[in-house]
């Protein structure tokens, strides 16, 4: 087996991408700033140049696909099915229209509405997806945790990600085991409804059986006792991250200032 | 040096009719490796918990009498202060694994994190013990990934590293299948060779005869017999309480009733042949 | 970032959650499985905050909500929805209303009504009417109807919410009634539904056999 340093060194890894050994919390604080610049953001364009800086960042993490696979609906949605709606149904006075549709007009005041509200919703989005895209959870708790979190909150946060994908695998058994036991899944609305409930409470049932001894378990393992938690995975902040995290702040702060400043009083 | 102590101990479940122990009294001394054996409702498991603290911290429930861990008072302390006095293994291999760990080695020093050791020293710990049990090729699999057996072998890794006084093991290998129950047993053997306190709660009464150097027979929440290994598992009690002894010691005993003379009724595989020899014909 | 106070939440119900929040998920994805046009995504949340009190029913909605982002980041905005119905769900069920079918029914649609309340806003200002879900359809159709967008999404959402949640409730309540007493008594709140209070333990001399 490998030496404890080279062990050591494993649960550090760096992989070597500017992206995907970032802290978490400069990514998260990224996230956050972006939504208050976006929201006072005078123009539409900053959630799609927002947009196209974090699928470039991701691209260079690697990560494209995946992002791109989650990316592709908000954008259906949201560039494109609520600027239309805006477009139809904004309402307000000196309307400029420029097309017909039996009775609805759209207009252009109503397509910046909706891609506005785009705007905001691409410059929280695009940072959000990238950010879960290219760290890894236990990464962002260990942040979070170096910021406070308590032991029982990451603990909670963990074993939560890690539990749905289980129990989906376990329900995917269970409704094989019901089907081969006849119990209907196809036919009419009743019929598929009823059998909603027996898949669901033998899944329900054994989590519960399980918890009990899961919990005996955790604390005899010492999940109670009192001091410093330690952990074998570390992940490290720099102090260029740390600058940089500040920096982000007070440009932030300025240009909502300036920005709002446009938007809404000038 | 005596790890353990139970005085005059009864104690009943919150939903139960009947009293789980009744004025149960036993001490283990350190270095000891003992079995519990019994039927199902003899109150093997209820013994354990009442030793780790479960009973009554967790399981609420009337308790009468006094517990002991290491000099500590059990009724005094919580299930945390406990954690280094005993380790528990449960039977169940799927609910003990944190379910936050993506790979065998942390989940292993789960246990050091949560008792704020140093990086470093989790670290070598871990490995030792990896290396020790022979689960290397383990190491860095998902937990969730394991089979039974497998998750069993890391439960135990995962107490053992901790270092307790006593390790106290329930039912290990009663869901799992011959062999996670061979690969069990095989670190079983090496906690006796490293001299660990043991208390081994197991249906198995072959491979009991095989390490236990004192058995404890159990019986409707009495203690009705304890004493070495040897003593108990050839006792006709056992036989009125309708438990099954060492299948050598089956053998042992049919010789004697059929007039054949033996050194000793066996429990073990060595004995049973050294016992048997004598009276096998060769061909000439 | 304050964490959640251990002593507040006992290790069982820490336990439980993480179970809560992955059956949240479950019943989605058997309800799509079998092509019900309900959501069923919140019993996990029923279960825990009937069983264990508001914060725990809290923080599943939380959870719910922010696992739900990690794929659809929107859905983050509405983990607040998730955290007041589990708040909601917890304070009925300390009185008991959970105890009985009719008042079951009843946290189901008072938890429909404050679903709707919360929900209303973050979808038509954040939004724009717009959700991941079929109700779109619905608020766009209410708006070409000449209904605004807070009144569409209004209408549109009790239509979804209602059905699911009071549906969600009666099987949180029955689902309920199927765990043991043995469970239940280790639960904050199991005592509110337990099937039989204790015998009382027969006397030393007819336990001593």
């Amino acid at each position: 087996m490998e030496s404890a340093q080279d062990i050591a060194a494993r649960f550090a890894a760096k992989k070597g991408n500017l992206i995907l050994d970032m802290y978490p919390t400069t990514k998260l604080m990224a996230v956050l700033c972006l939504l208050l610049a976006s929201i006072c953001s005078p123009h539409w364009c900053f959630g799609f140049i927002v947009f196209a800086v974090c699928t470039v960042l991701t691209a260079y993490a690697g990560k494209l696909t995946e992002y791109l696979k989650s990316m592709r609906i908000i954008l259906i949605l949201f560039v494109g099915l609520l600027t239309i709606v805006r477009a139809f149904f904004y309402t307000g006075d000196n309307l400029h229209y420029f097309l017909e549709l039996g009775s609805l007009h759209m207009s252009w005041e109503g397509v910046a509405s909706g891609l506005g509200m785009s705007s905001i919703v691409l410059s929280v989005t695009s940072p959000l997806l990238l950010t879960t895209k290219t760290t890894p959870v236990e990464d962002i708790v260990i942040a979070l945790e170096h910021l406070g979190l308590s032991p029982t909150a990451s603990f909670l946060v963990l074993s939560t990600f890690q539990m749905v994908p289980e129990l989906k695998a376990r329900s995917a058994v269970i409704q094989d085991s019901q089907k081969s036991r006849s119990i209907e899944v196809e036919g009419n609305l009743l019929v598929r409804a009823k059998a909603f409930f027996p898949m669901i409470t033998p899944l329900v049932l054994s989590s519960f059986a399980s918890t009990e001894e899961k919990s005996v378990a955790l604390e005899s393992r010492g999940f109670n006792y009192e001091c410093n938690k330690t952990r074998i995975r570390v992940i490290t902040d720099t102090p260029a991250q740390k600058r940089g995290r500040i920096l982000m702040g007070v440009l932030t702060g300025l240009f909502c200032v300036v920005g709002g400043y446009f938007k809404w009083f000038a | 040096m005596v790890c353990v102590e139970l005085k005059d101990v009864s104690y009943r479940y919150p939903t139960g009719e009947k009293r789980a122990l009744k004025h149960v009294s036993l001490q283990v001394q350190k270095g000891e490796f003992v079995a519990v054996i019994g039927k199902n409702g003899a109150g093997k498991t209820s013994l354990c918990n009442a030793i780790r603290g479960f009973i009554p911290h967790f399981y609420k429930g009337e308790l009468s009498g006094e517990i002991y861990l290491n000099g500590k008072n059990v009724l005094e302390s919580s299930i945390s202060d406990l954690t280094l006095d005993a380790g528990y293994v449960f039977q169940n291999p799927f609910s003990q694994t944190s379910g936050t760990k993506e790979t065998v080695f942390e989940e292993i020093g789960y246990g050091l994190e949560c008792i704020g050791m140093e990086r470093m020293q989790i670290i070598e710990k871990v490995r030792d013990i990896i290396q020790a049990l022979q689960i290397e090729h383990l190491a860095y699999k998902s937990p969730i990934s394991l089979s039974g057996g497998q998750r069993q072998r890391v439960s135990l890794a995962s107490i053992i590293v901790m270092e307790p006084e006593v390790l106290i093991i329930d039912e290990p290998t009663s869901q799992l299948d011959p062999k996670g129950t061979a690969d069990v047993f095989e670190i079983i053997h090496k906690l006796k060779d490293m001299g660990k306190t043991v208390i081994l709660v197991e249906h198995k009464i072959d491979l009991i005869a095989e390490f236990a150097d004192r058995v404890i027979f159990m019986d409707r929440g009495k203690i009705i017999l304890d004493g070495p290994a040897r003593e108990v598992l050839t006792s006709s009690i056992l036989e009125e309480y309708d438990c099954t002894m060492p299948q050598y010691a089956i053998l042992g005993r049919e010789m004697i009733r059929r007039g054949y003379q033996i050194p000793s009724i066996p429990i073990v595989l060595p004995e049973a042949k050294d016992a048997v020899r004598p009276y096998i014909r060769t061909e000439e | 970032m304050p964490g959640k106070s251990k002593k507040k939440l006992e290790m069982i119900t820490v336990a439980l959650i993480p179970f809560a929040v992955a059956i949240n998920f479950v019943g989605y994805f058997l309800s799509s499985s079998l092509k019900l046009p309900m959501y069923l995504d919140s019993i996990g949340t029923f279960i825990v905050a009937a069983t264990c009190g508001w914060l725990p029913g809290l923080i599943t909605g939380i959870l719910t909500g922010v696992l739900e982002g990690v794929s659809y980041p929107p859905s983050m905005a509405y983990a607040i929805n998730c955290a007041a119905c589990g708040v909601i769900i917890g304070l009925l069920s300390q009185k008991g209303w959970m105890k009985k079918f009719l008042p079951a029914l009843g946290v189901g649609v008072i938890v429909t009504l404050a679903s709707v309340l919360i929900s209303t806003p973050i979808t038509a200002y954040l939004f724009g009417g717009i959700t991941e879900t079929g109700n779109s359809v619905v608020t766009i159709a209410l708006q070409a109807a000449g209904f605004g967008l807070i009144p569409a999404v209004i209408i549109s959402t009790i239509l979804t919410e209602a059905l699911d949640k009071v549906l969600v409730a009666v099987v949180a309540f029955f689902i309920i009634k199927a765990i043991s007493d043995r469970f239940l008594s280790k639960l904050p709140l199991g005592h509110l539904y337990l099937k039989k209070s204790f015998a009382p333990s027969c006397s030393e001399a007819e336990d001593d056999d």
